[in-house]
């Protein structure tokens, strides 16, 4: 039922088709670099093909996409570089959902000077900025993982803003008189959050995860684009490296077969799960409205 | 309402005081080296060690901080390391961001919620969807190539500066001005700026007096584009009027570029937040008492369904508010502009700590007054909302 009121918007579908072509990329590059092709030539890093002069090259046979100034294979860089994607994505949106489920929901519940603390460190952790944040860890700690990285901004946008916008749902739902009938019943505070209050905000949770991931996603690529991580494998680090070594300003042109795939999987990759968390919307607002 | 603004005035600086604290020692703690490492080529350790004790670097972090508190207390706030007084920096600064981002934010605004208002109101066809598609993939496509296309396009030839390193140590100046135009003048680029920012915002509210009086008058609402046509027109108007209009000219002549970028970057956001809330409202039934009654389409569009579905966008802007200056750095940094953001992404390359703490503080006061303001604007929106009683909030 749900997955009718889902399929019924386009988009939301085109969203889910984008998610799993991405889905698809991820997979194929571990086949791929592992069976066609020859890892001296493909490799997304030190990749370098002698029989083509001079680079960056257009694309042609053996390169669908060309190579780049440094003689890389593009295909096998914007293939290598969606897993990390994924995990700074999906981490991120874990994180940033789990968190604000769960200051909202307490916030929620015990209301009185607890919400008051939660609602206040919310309004501070909003003025954080988690890019710069990013930023400035990545600094510190070199080698900072997609995992750690999809935390970071998880911590930061899940204090903050995700908690305000669950909060005014949880608050909703717990002035319903399900929630009454649940205390004369006899349930304890923690018994009461866990059953009734948490899975009446998941919707939404999720619709935040969503949103997480496209925020994440452009965030860790911005970090990338100024090189203040060492994943190698960034669609950002492909942008940035054709404006640096791309003759960009040469009398070649800029090498568009690397901007416009780099450019496009970005935007390709946030819209899918932008689109989604529309879809997703539609499914969990009119069971917020209706059941109770 | 007064004990209420009264009472989040002051929390609102109680807050502030918290996020500078806690990134005042999570920059200085985290990040490697300090401000005097730059020049480890032209000076040898003994001399570091002599800057260090005029900077006053060599105190420790904590006395640093309440340092910075005292001066900060007298409203002080102090000098930059290379020794320029901070208030003159942001004096330049802020004018070239105020000119791109808050002219962007009401143009991007204004057509997002028209956008997303009539996109709705059409439902799913065919213009509509690609309508939203089209906002979306702009919204979320990646800054720095956005600009660079848009520099690549319209501005063929001019170098495109990716990184901003340059003008760490110095100040960041608008580049590519006209220098014989400006040969004769003695105000700076960034007090024309200024004013020009000032007579935008004159012209903005003036024009929303006249237009609210219009409405009111004739009964319907005029569509938001002529608005914001008459609004230019006024702004230009004062530009000619008190004699600075080539100046302006000159200086919107590199302006647009991160303005329409900015614009194109943002307005899919308020565009999807008012399609949904719009088509929540749809839903609901007074919308088919309005459309029983026989009222016009337009009339139920605009006065019925519209006017109610601002409520959920403009309470959403309050959080999306204060990422504002992440947007503001990436957009800056990535054309050079000489605003606020790129200010402080130089002086945290180069661990400028009294100006990056500045900005920081700016952007804080910045974005909690913009959130009073959007407090009370949703209490004029919504008359059910009413602070200061608990009850009313939770229903």
């Amino acid at each position: 039922m749900n997955w009718r009121i889902f399929s019924q918007s386009k988009l939301a579908l085109l969203g889910l088709f984008l998610i799993l072509m991405f889905g698809l990329m991820a997979i194929a590059y571990p086949i791929l670099i592992n069976s066609v092709w020859p890892r001296g030539i493909y490799d997304p890093v030190t990749g370098f093909d002698i029989h083509i002069f001079p680079h960056p090259s257009p694309p042609g046979p053996g390169h669908i996409l060309g190579t780049d100034s440094l003689g890389r294979d593009v295909l096998s860089m914007i293939l290598a570089a969606t897993t990390p994607t994924f995990i700074v994505g999906l981490t991120a949106a874990l994180s940033t959902a789990s968190i604000g489920t769960l200051m909202s929901v307490i916030a929620a519940y015990f209301r009185g000077s607890v919400d008051l603390l939660i609602t206040n460190l919310a309004d501070v952790f909003l003025l954080f900025p988690a890019p710069i944040i990013m930023v400035i860890i990545g600094a510190r700690f070199r080698d900072l993982t997609p995992v750690q990285l999809g935390l970071i901004y998880g911590f930061v946008t899940g204090m903050g803003g995700t908690t305000i916008v669950m909060r005014a749902q949880a608050l909703q739902i717990a002035a319903k008189p399900f929630m009454e009938a649940a205390h004369i019943a006899g349930g304890g505070a923690w018994h009461i959050i866990a059953k009734h209050l948490i899975p009446s905000v998941l919707p939404l949770a999720a619709l935040q995860m969503m949103l997480a991931v496209t925020g994440a996603v452009v965030a860790d690529g911005f970090i990338s684009f100024f090189g203040l991580t060492r994943i190698s494998s960034n669609w950002g680090t492909i942008i940035y490296n054709s404006f640096v070594y791309g003759n960009i300003s040469g009398s070649y042109g800029p090498p568009w077969h690397m901007l416009i795939p780099a450019a496009a999987c970005f935007s390709l990759f946030a819209l899918g799960f932008y689109l989604v968390s529309r879809g997703l919307h539609r499914v969990a607002s009119p069971i917020i409205r209706e059941e109770y | 309402m007064i004990r209420y603004l009264y009472k989040q005035t002051l929390l609102s600086i109680l807050k502030l005081l918290i996020f500078v604290s806690i990134m005042f020692f999570f920059i200085q703690i985290m990040m490697p080296g300090d401000f005097v490492d730059q020049f480890s080529i032209s000076c040898n350790a003994a001399c570091r060690e002599n800057l260090r004790i005029q900077l006053g670097l060599d105190l420790p972090i904590w006395q640093r901080y309440f340092q910075w508190l005292g001066q900060l207390a007298s409203l002080n706030l102090g000098e930059s390391l290379n020794g320029q007084p901070i208030v003159d920096i942001l004096k330049q600064v802020i004018p070239a961001t105020l000119l791109v981002f808050f002219i962007g934010t009401i143009f991007s605004f204004m057509l997002g919620l028209w956008l997303g208002k009539v996109t709705a109101w059409r439902g799913s066809a065919w213009l509509s969807r690609s309508t939203t598609l089209l906002g979306l993939t702009l919204n979320t496509s990646f800054p720095p190539w956005l600009t660079w296309l848009f520099t690549y396009i319209f501005v063929r030839g001019s170098s495109f500066v990716v990184m901003g390193e340059v003008g760490g140590l110095g100040t960041v100046s608008f580049m590519g001005l006209d220098n014989l135009l400006w040969k004769n003048i003695v105000t700076p680029p960034s007090k024309i700026a200024s004013y020009m920012v000032i007579s935008f915002a004159f012209s903005a509210v003036l024009l929303y007096l006249i237009k609210s009086l219009v409405d009111s008058l004739m009964r319907k609402s005029t569509p938001g584009v002529i608005y914001l046509i008459l609004m230019t027109g006024t702004t230009y108007g004062i530009w000619r009027y008190f004699g600075f209009a080539p100046f302006a000219m000159d200086i919107m002549h590199l302006a647009w570029i991160p303005l329409a970028t900015y614009i194109l970057l943002t307005f899919g956001e308020t565009m999807m937040i008012m399609q949904s809330s719009m088509e929540e409202v749809m839903r609901s039934d007074y919308i088919s008492t309005a459309r029983a009654k026989g009222l016009p389409d337009s009339v139920v569009r605009e006065r019925h369904a519209a006017q109610n579905a601002l409520l959920p966008v403009v309470s959403r802007l309050v959080i999306s508010l204060p990422y504002l200056i992440t947007g503001v750095v990436i957009i800056e940094s990535s054309l050079d502009w000489p605003g606020m953001g790129t200010t402080m992404w130089n002086a945290l390359y180069w661990q400028n700590i009294p100006l990056v703490m500045s900005i920081l503080l700016l952007v804080g006061v910045l974005s909690l007054i913009a959130r009073l303001i959007l407090d009370i604007l949703s209490a004029f929106l919504d008359p059910r909302i009413r602070y200061g009683e608990e009850k009313a909030l939770t229903n």
